[in-house]
């Protein structure tokens, strides 16, 4: 957070850490930045931070100087140029100086120019660990290039090089290009795909409050089903082969959370529109949210309610979409106490549908009730939570379709617990009951791990 | 050691026991399905071959079939990149022999009454032709540059778009070019390989001779899988005629083929 340290304009030469009583004097108290200072970096281009700070000096009172001065400070952050950034104001002196003018400095420590990634995350309930090496602030311009490989414990390999450069202004945006090869193995039924592509990112983060991001993405990827059991079904194996899908996705974020994993209050949507059909032989429109919602309803007790779904429109005449595009529903992170897409029957649906929802409540309770917050209260939840969903297709006929939406919803319930590791993995310890569902839903009842980044 | 062989040959015999309880003697499947990439736009003289070999054997053997053309035929097989491949029931069966041999299995056989001497024969001959014409037709298909270009080439991508038409052709060349290497193909000039030709359709005139069939009146095996060959390079256009001016030079094969053609094909003339 940077140190902050003042002078007074009647106290010279005497630097002493204000009180809540001076502070509360001076926060709206007439102010005017005169001077900037930025240190501690060399190859960093000087344009590049200039039109970071310029915020700076639309500040008016000593209150906005400090807000202004921690925006520009995750601004420059937001750059990953530095390592470091702490920020001091002062008032300023010398013969330009006004009145009521400050001096603000911020002292950086840059990133060194290379660096390895080593690290583990977890995502669709797979664990990662990731290799590789990165080139940081290449030519001063805030740009960066990255090659890694992520490799998961159930058989799950990407390679990924991406060269991205941020562009700093008031709506900080960050260009990249990425080269990628995945190749995903979910299950023995469902064989392996292959994928091949690249992805253009722009995004665009305002600090609207905290977050709200947007993504318009590229995506060009040349896809490979390959089915490795002769005992997939055949209509899995119809759709096995080689496509290629060209889309422009539109990725909406909105995040108020307090913590991505155990959050106690605040708000999260996604939304995702992506059309593809651009070029490739799939065309297809395609939308899905997930969406939750906290609410702390005493010290140690904490309300979640969440709400996702998605459908998929088929604009395709020759080739249709294939699994790789359409919809899965179940696994412990989802729609509990179902295996990982493990709804539907394995003849009708086993492809994937065109649209689901799945909804969520959990009472999250702190384990060591009544206690100050500590470490174990802040990594771990036990938490109660009944999850309802389903998997539908859809048709032209709209009453039919929102029918066929609660026509045999699935519907599960238990209790658990919940442990965060570092800032974006979950772990979840379930027991849980399936309450209602259908013939060939591949149910689970009683324990289920789940590990993940994304949850419902 | 010994007790580690016994123990996998005993898994692998209740693996075939299992699987012959399973397929069960008899009955041929009803609605088998032969799938095969599309016979105009998109299919390559090797594929060609083998469709065409293993559609003449099922029709020898009067077993039913219906033909479904697919652009991911390859893809569907059971065994990547193989083609054709059917659907019997439950099974899928991908290539030429394993369709023979799930066949026999059935019990249908062409070559049942042969003696041991003509089954070894037959065999031989079998992989004789294997061997030989369809590593040919590889080699001209895929090494052969001008060939690989002007044919080749249009022909495998048509079926996909932009991107994937050179991006798929080349990873198929790729795998091609590296069978030919394995079997010490890719080093062959297309002189050598024509003369291989040349020697195999020498060896296979004489073993005919002026009999109907390889094994005089009834059709074979071998003579589903040569005619398959044999026709298709005759039929296929090529950039130019050498490949089946070769076959053309050996009458009695060409007789044989319109004898096979006339019998169990009738639309089609040479």
């Amino acid at each position: 957070m940077g140190n902050l340290f003042a002078k007074p304009y009647h106290d010279f030469n005497i630097s002493r850490e204000l009180s809540l009583q001076d502070f509360k004097l001076l926060e709206h108290k007439e102010a005017r930045v005169d001077q900037v200072q930025v240190q501690g970096y060399s190859k960093t281009k000087d344009f590049i931070i200039q039109s970071s700070i310029n915020l700076m000096f639309s500040s008016n009172s000593f209150n906005n100087i400090i807000k202004n001065a921690e925006i520009v400070r995750k601004n420059l952050m937001s750059l990953n140029c530095f390592e470091n950034i702490s920020i001091n104001i002062d008032v300023s002196s010398g013969s330009n100086s006004t009145p009521n003018g400050y001096k603000v400095i911020f002292n950086t420590q840059e990133l060194k120019c290379a660096s390895t990634i080593l690290h583990s995350i977890a995502r669709d309930n797979e664990g990662f660990v990731k290799l590789g090496f990165k080139l940081n602030n290449l030519t001063g311009h805030a740009n960066h290039f990255k090659i890694e490989s992520s490799l998961g414990n159930s058989g799950t390999q990407k390679f990924d090089a991406c060269i991205s450069r941020h562009i700093p202004g008031s709506i900080s945006s960050c260009a990249s290009g990425h080269i990628f090869r995945k190749k995903s193995y979910w299950n023995a039924v469902h064989g392996v795909f292959n994928e091949w592509g690249t992805l253009f990112d722009l995004q665009f983060l305002a600090s609207y409050k905290s977050h709200f991001s947007q993504n318009l993405q590229f995506e060009g990827v040349i896809r490979d089903i390959n089915m490795l059991s002769k005992n997939s079904p055949f209509r899995l194996r119809e759709e096995s082969g080689v496509s290629v899908k060209s889309s422009i996705k539109h990725i909406t974020t909105i995040d108020t959370r307090d913590s991505k994993v155990l959050a106690n209050e605040g708000a999260f949507l996604q939304m995702v529109m992506e059309v593809a059909g651009f070029g490739g032989d799939v065309k297809f429109l395609r939308n899905y949210f997930t969406s939750q919602f906290y609410s702390k309803i005493s010290k140690d007790v904490v309300f979640q309610g969440s709400i996702g779904g998605g459908f998929i429109t088929d604009l395709g005449t020759f080739k249709k979409v294939n699994m790789m595009d359409r919809f899965f529903l179940g696994g412990p992170m989802t729609l509990r106490g179902f295996e990982s897409r493990g709804i539907g029957n394995l003849n009708n649906n086993m492809a994937g549908v065109t649209s689901y929802w799945v909804s969520a409540i959990h009472i999250y309770v702190k384990p060591l009730f009544g206690m100050e917050s500590n470490r174990i209260n802040e990594a771990f939840r036990l938490h109660l939570f009944c999850n309802a969903g389903n998997i539908s297709f859809f048709d032209e006929d709209i009453k039919t379709n929102f029918r066929k939406i609660f026509k045999d919803y699935r519907l599960s319930a238990g209790v658990g617990l919940v442990a965060r590791v570092g800032n974006s993995i979950r772990f979840e310890f379930n027991l849980c009951t399936p309450f209602q569902y259908t013939t060939g839903d591949r149910i689970v009842d009683g324990f289920q791990f789940g590990v993940g980044a994304n949850f419902i | 050691m010994s007790k580690m062989t016994d123990l996998q040959t005993s898994g692998i015999l209740a693996k075939e026991c299992l699987r012959t309880q399973i397929c069960g003697e008899g009955e041929w499947p009803k609605n088998t399905v032969l799938y095969q990439p599309y016979e105009t736009e998109q299919i390559l003289l090797p594929d060609n071959s083998k469709c065409l070999s293993v559609k003449t054997f099922l029709k020898m053997a009067d077993l039913e079939f219906i033909v479904e053309a697919r652009e991911n035929a390859e893809y569907m097989s059971p065994h990547r990149g193989k083609v054709p491949f059917i659907k019997a029931g439950q099974f899928l069966v991908a290539d030429f022999e394993p369709i023979v041999n799930f066949a026999q299995s059935k019990g249908y056989s062409l070559s049942s009454n042969l003696d041991e001497h003509q089954k070894w024969d037959l065999r031989v001959y079998m992989a004789l032709v294997n061997n030989v014409l369809l590593n040919a037709e590889i080699y001209v298909t895929w090494k052969h540059e001008p060939t690989y270009n002007d044919l080749t080439k249009p022909r495998y991508g048509s079926v996909y778009s932009f991107p994937l038409n050179h991006w798929a052709t080349y990873y198929k060349r790729c795998e091609m070019l590296s069978h030919l290497d394995v079997l010490d193909w890719k080093k062959k000039s297309l002189d050598e390989v024509f003369k291989e030709v040349e020697k195999i359709c020498e060896s296979l005139s004489n073993f005919l001779g002026d009999k109907k069939y390889f094994f005089n009146e009834k059709p074979t095996e071998l003579d589903a899988l040569v005619f398959g060959h044999l026709f298709s390079i005759i039929t296929t256009p090529l950039l130019n005629n050498r490949f089946a001016a070769i076959i053309r030079a050996y009458d009695n094969l060409v007789q044989l083929c319109v004898r096979i053609e006339t019998e169990f094909y009738q639309s089609r003339f040479l």
